[in-house]
């Protein structure tokens, strides 16, 4: 099953496992189970009658032949008597009769009892005269029942409320645990997990997003390098329109005369920069529009040249000019020395000549930070960033230094601040000015170049 | 009767480093800036060598490598770059190179590497 963790589709691979999915209100238990079910066809979903018509009212997303494997837990349904599962077939709901009739007929392998709290509670509330019937809805009784159950074959998930220890999570042979925290206005969701008895756990924590109301799980991945090169598909860059970033979803839109601060944690990989920051600079390269490049420190001579390659800039390289503090063979490299800001500053002037329209200049302030002090470095940003203004053009700062001086000028400065984190080995942007949602970042290469791919977490 | 070379790179400064170089020997370095060019000097002149840089002023090396091997695949094809990432690597080999090396290598390693291929 794609974006989903390998661990949980290997754990319910087996016979007979309690899987249970626990978590607070509002952290995704339904939605996860749902999701679960449209995925697995082995699956049958079992909920009291609310819930079931909540997910008629509300889940169109699901396939129509998952709204035939949901069932009402104490609805009356037509089964067959079942001699496979001895006396605990008569101890159960006819929802559940059913559900093992499906079992024995190899359809189903899988109930998900979505939750245990609602059934709980909503039976203990009901009107349950016949004694037989209350037998079987005692929680203690379910419960113990349930467990029978599994060891007979049957897989069961069971959705709880709550993060805490108890019975059930004593005796589940795998325990997730759905988490929800809001940082600044931003959601982010995470799936934890406890224990997958007999799987290896290669991850613990798994981010995950509720786009369009399905359960995604979002892994970050690493780069790969495209099985074949296709050339960079370019965006027009016209006058009196947004410049496209090629990156980044609306609402963050680059205008002519801005300036953008990419604010990278130290442990963003490289690659995660490059792929940020290269679709826009091969786009104006693409359009033909001088672009003059400081590079970052993730960027070395040998890092371009490859970069040049990935996205088939040969032809474009006229317009390219590197800054760099070494001498080098290659035209498209200019040598500055990065000791002197006066001469810095005039290497990157002197790129751009008065028929350069509205240029890109690119300035990777963490390379500068073995050269300058903090004070000529935020001088050099403010004079090119108010030489870029009357230009018409774009000015990127970017790097990965936790400098808090320079941060907060660049923050100070910029029209557009987008901050990058990884949380727990996955990457996440978001934006503060403007302000936006996170968005979840992975790198693919599948188009013949590598782009980023991002999932607003939901 | 003297050998050729035939220079494929953008970067005249590389040329001229490469005549430096090999200043001393029977050796006719003809150089050639895009793939055009590169085409038909190889064509015309027929090198007993050629050095192809991955960065090109019109295409990447890996493409010139695959047009010279079409046209003859006996050639023999020296990367030289300044690029030198595996993936990279494995590329121009597999579209025919013989051998890759490093622009910033040591000028003896050049001469001495070069020369091999023209015995």
């Amino acid at each position: 099953m794609k974006n989903w963790p390998p661990e949980i589709d290997e754990f319910l691979g087996r016979k007979g496992v309690v899987l249970l999915i626990r978590g607070l209100p509002g952290t995704g238990k339904t939605l996860f189970s749902l999701t679960l079910l449209d995925k697995r066809k082995n699956c049958i979903y079992i909920a009291p009658k609310k819930v079931c018509d909540d997910i008629r009212r509300n889940y169109s997303w699901l396939q129509k032949d998952t709204f035939e494997r949901i069932l009402v837990i104490d609805e009356k349904y037509e089964y067959e008597h079942s001699d496979k599962f001895g006396n605990l077939f008569f101890l159960l709901p006819e929802s559940f009769k059913y559900a093992l009739n499906l079992v024995e007929k190899g359809e189903v392998d899988t109930i998900i009892l979505d939750s245990w709290h609602t059934i709980v509670e909503e039976l203990k509330y009901k009107v349950l005269e016949e004694r037989e019937r209350r037998e079987i809805y005692d929680p203690e009784r379910f419960f113990l029942n349930l467990i029978k159950l599994s060891d007979q074959g049957v897989n069961l998930i069971i959705a709880k409320e709550g993060a805490q220890e108890d019975a059930l999570s004593y005796v589940a042979d795998g325990v997730i645990t759905l988490k929800r925290w809001i940082e600044n206005g931003r959601i982010f969701r995470s799936l934890e997990i406890n224990k997958l008895r007999g799987v290896e756990i290669r991850k613990s924590e798994y981010m995950f997003t509720l786009k369009e109301g399905k359960a995604k799980v979002v892994t970050s991945g690493e780069f790969q390098h495209p099985q074949r090169r296709e050339e960079f598909k370019m965006r027009e860059i016209k006058l009196g329109f947004e410049i496209p970033s090629m990156v980044f979803p609306s609402p963050i839109g680059f205008h002519r005369g801005n300036t953008i601060l990419y604010d990278f944690e130290e442990y963003i990989p490289r690659e995660y920069h490059l792929t940020t920051l290269m679709p826009t600079i091969a786009n104006f390269l693409k359009n033909g529009i001088k672009t003059i490049v400081v590079p970052p420190n993730d960027m070395d001579l040998n890092e371009i040249k490859y970069q040049i390659y990935l996205y088939s800039l040969e032809k474009n390289l006229s317009s390219l000019k590197i800054i760099y503090p070494e001498e080098e063979m290659e035209e498209f490299v200019e040598f500055a020395d990065f000791y002197t800001l006066k001469d810095l500053m005039e290497r990157v002037e002197g790129c751009i000549e008065d028929t350069d329209n509205m240029p890109l200049v690119v300035i990777g302030y963490d390379r500068l930070f073995s050269f300058l002090s903090p004070n000529e470095i935020m001088q050099f940003i403010d004079y090119m960033r108010n030489f870029i203004r009357k230009r018409g053009g774009l000015l990127i700062i970017t790097g990965k230094v936790s400098e808090k001086t320079i941060k907060r000028f660049g923050a100070g400065v910029s029209d557009v601040y987008i901050k990058f984190k990884n949380i727990n080995g996955d990457m996440v942007m978001y934006g503060i000015k403007p302000w936006t949602r996170a968005y979840h970042l992975s790198i693919a290469s599948e188009k013949g170049y590598p782009y980023t791919i991002m999932e607003e977490i939901l | 009767m003297s050998k050729k070379i035939l220079l494929v790179d953008d970067s005249q400064l590389f040329y001229r480093f490469v005549k430096d170089v090999l200043k001393k020997e029977d050796i006719e370095i003809i150089w050639a800036k895009t793939m055009k060019e590169a085409i038909d000097k190889f064509k015309k002149e027929k090198p007993d060598l050629t050095l192809i840089d991955i960065i090109l002023a019109d295409t990447s090396g890996v493409d010139v490598i695959r047009k010279i091997k079409e046209i003859n695949p006996d050639s023999n094809i020296v990367v030289i770059s300044g690029l030198d990432k595996e993936y990279v690597i494995k590329e121009a080999l597999d579209a025919g190179a013989t051998d890759y090396m490093i622009k910033n290598t040591s000028i003896s390693f050049f001469r001495q590497k070069v020369l091999s291929y023209l015995e």
